[in-house]
């Protein structure tokens, strides 16, 4: 009934929003978000494949990919905290040591 | 509408207008939806990746520990 | 087991010996003197076995003998199958001639040496390895079997003599002397080598025998032309002809011996025997004949105008010596000249003669002289007079020498000029240029026969000068090598009479050889002889009576302006000297001011300048390290989509 040029669409119009916001935003918390928002994005492509192709292990490779994505956020927020210790902020133009 | 703001949007309109225009270009060959059932998602991840389960479920664990640890306040 | 096997042992005892004087000769009798003469006279003695089988044809029957020639030869240097440099021995009877030259004058001169040079204290040990050196490179270079190490020991011979002539290179005199000899003569050896260079990618091959029996035609006969004439101006250099004459009467700054052996018996001989060893090539160009001609005559010429006047007794004698290399050259291209129109080569043949001659009445008269300024202490022959009642052996052998090099009868530099003037004559009746060289011929016996006697009288007769007061004869170590070859200066025209005679020896293309009593007749009939004999005479006769007998005086020469002047630039040698040193300094000087600037301001400037240039480079590249993460980010990004691009561009994806 729908294509799955729909669904890979969707998956691609997210990951290039997901990859807009990483990249442009300067809170810290909103760049760790729209990376989530990336991996959600490749998870709608694994389970599109897995439906149209009648093949059960793009499911289950979404579900462990749910996992990990969930690890590294834990992960993720807490080097933020640190950062927020050190440097007194978490504006991303504001952390430029490493520069010329 | 800084510099880095118009790199930024070139470079992701390019990747989203290439990678449309190549997946919208292919036959996939691809039938109709089907219904795969919950059961045999869950079959699955028991009985073919049921190494796998239980290695995920170590790096969760581990990375509970890791935030824990790494947010912790020092104590005065 | 024939001793002309044992021919490439020649060089090797000289060297030897350098070397073994060079390291212990500190602490050896005479700094190493008695070394060198056995050196010397080993070589010697092979030499003379060499040349015995030469003379009396075992020569021909032996074995590595091709057309009366003795070649030994090994591969030196295989370039490829076609190019190859090898080092050998080549034996014919010019060699034989040259080898019993060079080893007879080099052991008479070293034996000299012993007391010439007996206050020199530490330096005799440098001086007889320099010399033991000499000897060997010499030899060697007589001895070459190819073009390419004939200009190895060229270039040696070149080297000993710059050290010889620096022997006292404390006196800056001497050091500038040496370097002159050195440059001078290497003009003429950049030539030698344009020449090899020509002859090599012409005719594939450095080897005398190959060239020998090539004969060129078409575009390969300019190309040899032109292969002769640098190889000439190679001659030239060595040999001290003009415009490269210059560096030979500085070269007296060295000891006497040194003068004696280098520049007046063997080395400076080097280029006549270069032109002689090229003869089969020389006679197919006449081209380069005539200005071999031209240039020998015109050198006997001038060096023997500027020998009138000089005070300097060593300074008469190296003009002397160009004049007389001078007639060689002459001979050899008016020979050769007259073979190439097929009228006989006795070119060849006077010229080696006179060579013989030469060496030992030249190397003579050195040593007289050398006997004399150590008697005397002083070259100037102003100051000497007289010496005749002190130093009769010396006076005598030197009489023997004067009388040999005018040219006067039965003394042997009779038979050989008149031999070398009567082949020019008979060039000129080929082409008037010879005629005029005759000319000059003539009146450069004229001259040579004036200034010998003038040196002579001035020296040995007359007042006593100021310097002859305490003069005494030399010791036997000193006048006995001078008898020897006082003996050799008179006698060796007698070589013409035995056996085949010189001329049926020594000789090119045909053998003349004629019986003795021929010789005779021919001589004494032709008018040409009878004209050198009273030009000669003379000559004998006006220093007689300017300073002898003092009838006409000897201001004669110098009262009228215009001899006044002609005087002073004798005495300045035409100003050639003052000319070659103004070019150098300007020309050369200039010209390597030019090359230092390029070298400092393009050359390093473009090093420079491309350091610079990377310096900014850096220094706007460097901006890229932002230090914002996002920035990376945004760069991943783009290299995702490149190399989806790229992947899908070269296959990777459908």
């Amino acid at each position: 009934m729908i294509p799955i040029e729909y669904f890979l669409a969707l998956s691609a119009i997210l990951f290039a929003l997901g990859a807009y916001g990483a990249l442009t935003r300067r809170n810290t918390i909103v760049v760790l978000m729209s990376i989530e928002i990336m991996l959600n994005a490749a998870n709608i492509n694994f389970v599109a494949f897995s439906s149209f192709f009648n093949d059960v292990s793009g499911q289950v490779f979404a579900l462990f990919s749910i996992a990990v994505a969930a690890a590294e956020v834990a992960v993720g927020l807490a080097i933020l905290l640190n950062l927020l210790k050190t440097r007194e902020t978490i504006d991303l133009e504001e952390i430029n040591i490493l520069r010329w | 509408m800084n510099r880095h703001t118009i790199a930024s949007i070139i470079a992701v309109a390019g990747l989203l207008v290439i990678v449309l225009g190549s997946l919208l270009v292919v036959n996939w060959h691809a039938g109709d939806i089907s219904q795969i059932g919950t059961e045999k998602v869950g079959n699955a991840v028991f009985d073919d990746y049921g190494f796998t389960f239980l290695v995920i479920g170590l790096v969760m664990f581990t990375a509970m520990l890791g935030g824990v640890f790494l947010a912790k306040e020092d104590e005065k | 087991m024939q001793p002309i096997e044992f021919a490439w042992l020649i060089p090797v005892f000289p060297l030897l010996a350098a070397v073994i004087i060079g390291l212990l000769g500190k602490k050896m009798k005479q700094g190493g003197g008695y070394i060198a003469i056995g050196a010397a006279a080993i070589s010697l003695i092979i030499s003379v076995l060499v040349v015995v089988s030469v003379l009396d044809g075992s020569f021909d029957t032996a074995d590595g003998i091709v057309d009366g020639v003795y070649e030994q030869s090994g591969t030196w240097i295989n370039l490829t199958s076609t190019y190859k440099f090898e080092i050998g021995i080549y034996i014919d009877q010019l060699t034989a001639l040259m080898l019993m030259v060079v080893s007879i004058v080099s052991t008479l001169v070293i034996i000299y040496s012993i007391a010439y040079m007996g206050d020199e204290g530490g330096r005799k040990r440098r001086y007889y390895t320099e010399i033991s050196l000499f000897v060997g490179v010499m030899l060697g270079l007589v001895l070459a079997n190819n073009y390419l190490e004939m200009f190895i020991f060229w270039e040696l011979v070149g080297l000993c003599s710059y050290l010889l002539i620096g022997f006292w290179y404390h006196k800056p005199s001497a050091a500038s002397a040496a370097k002159k000899a050195f440059i001078v003569t290497r003009v003429g050896d950049i030539m030698f080598m344009l020449g090899i260079i020509i002859l090599f990618t012409t005719f594939k091959t450095l080897n005398f025998r190959d060239l020998f029996s090539m004969e060129a035609s078409g575009s390969d006969l300019g190309l040899l032309t032109l292969g002769t004439f640098f190889i000439f101006g190679g001659a030239i250099g060595k040999s001290a002809q003009f415009p490269l004459h210059d560096w030979l009467p500085d070269a007296m700054e060295g000891p006497t011996t040194v003068s004696a052996l280098i520049h007046a018996a063997t080395m400076v001989k080097a280029g006549v025997y270069l032109v002689a060893r090229s003869f089969p090539l020389f006679v197919q160009t006449p081209e380069t004949l005539v200005v071999v001609a031209i240039i020998g005559g015109v050198t006997a010429f001038i060096a023997a105008t500027m020998a009138l006047n000089s005070p300097n007794i060593k300074r008469v004698l190296a003009y002397s010596t160009i004049s007389q290399l001078g007639y060689m050259m002459l001979a050899l291209g008016a020979g050769g000249y007259l073979f190439f129109n097929a009228m006989g080569s006795e070119g060849y043949t006077s010229s080696m003669f006179h060579l013989m001659n030469h060496a030992f009445f030249k190397a003579l008269l050195f040593l007289c002289a050398g006997s004399v300024i150590h008697a005397v202490g002083t070259e100037d022959m102003r100051l000497m007079g007289g010496l005749g009642k002190t130093m009769k052996i010396t006076s005598f052998t030197m009489l023997i020498g004067a009388l040999s090099i005018s040219g006067i009868p039965p003394f042997s530099g009779f038979w050989s000029k008149d031999e070398v003037l009567a082949v020019v004559w008979n060039a000129g009746s080929l082409s008037w240029v010879f005629v005029l060289l005759y000319v000059l011929g003539i009146a450069t016996a004229f001259m040579t026969a004036f200034y010998m006697f003038r040196l002579w009288f001035m020296t040995f007769k007359g007042e006593p000068g100021e310097a002859s007061k305490h003069s005494h004869e030399s010791p036997k170590i000193m006048t006995m090598p001078l008898i020897i070859l006082s003996i050799f200066a008179a006698a060796s025209f007698l070589v013409l009479f035995i056996g085949d005679g010189f001329s049926g020896t020594v000789y090119f293309g045909d053998s003349h050889a004629l019986p003795a009593g021929e010789i005779l007749a021919e001589t004494f009939t032709d008018p040409l002889t009878y004209a050198s004999i009273i030009v000669a005479v003379c000559g004998l006769g006006l220093a007689y009576l300017v300073y002898y007998k003092k009838r006409v005086s000897s201001d004669v020469f110098v009262s009228t302006p215009v001899t006044k002047s002609l005087y002073n630039l004798l005495l300045k040698r035409y100003g050639l000297t003052a000319g070659y040193d103004a070019f150098a300094e300007k020309v050369v000087y200039g010209f390597s001011l030019v090359v230092d600037w390029f070298d400092r301001k393009v050359i390093d400037g473009i090093v420079n300048g491309i350091s610079f240039v990377l310096a900014r480079a850096g220094n706007y590249i460097r901006r890229i390290q932002t230090g914002h993460v996002q920035s990376y980010a945004t760069v991943i990004i783009a290299g995702i989509s490149i190399i989806l691009v790229l992947l899908y561009l070269l296959g990777g994806l459908r």
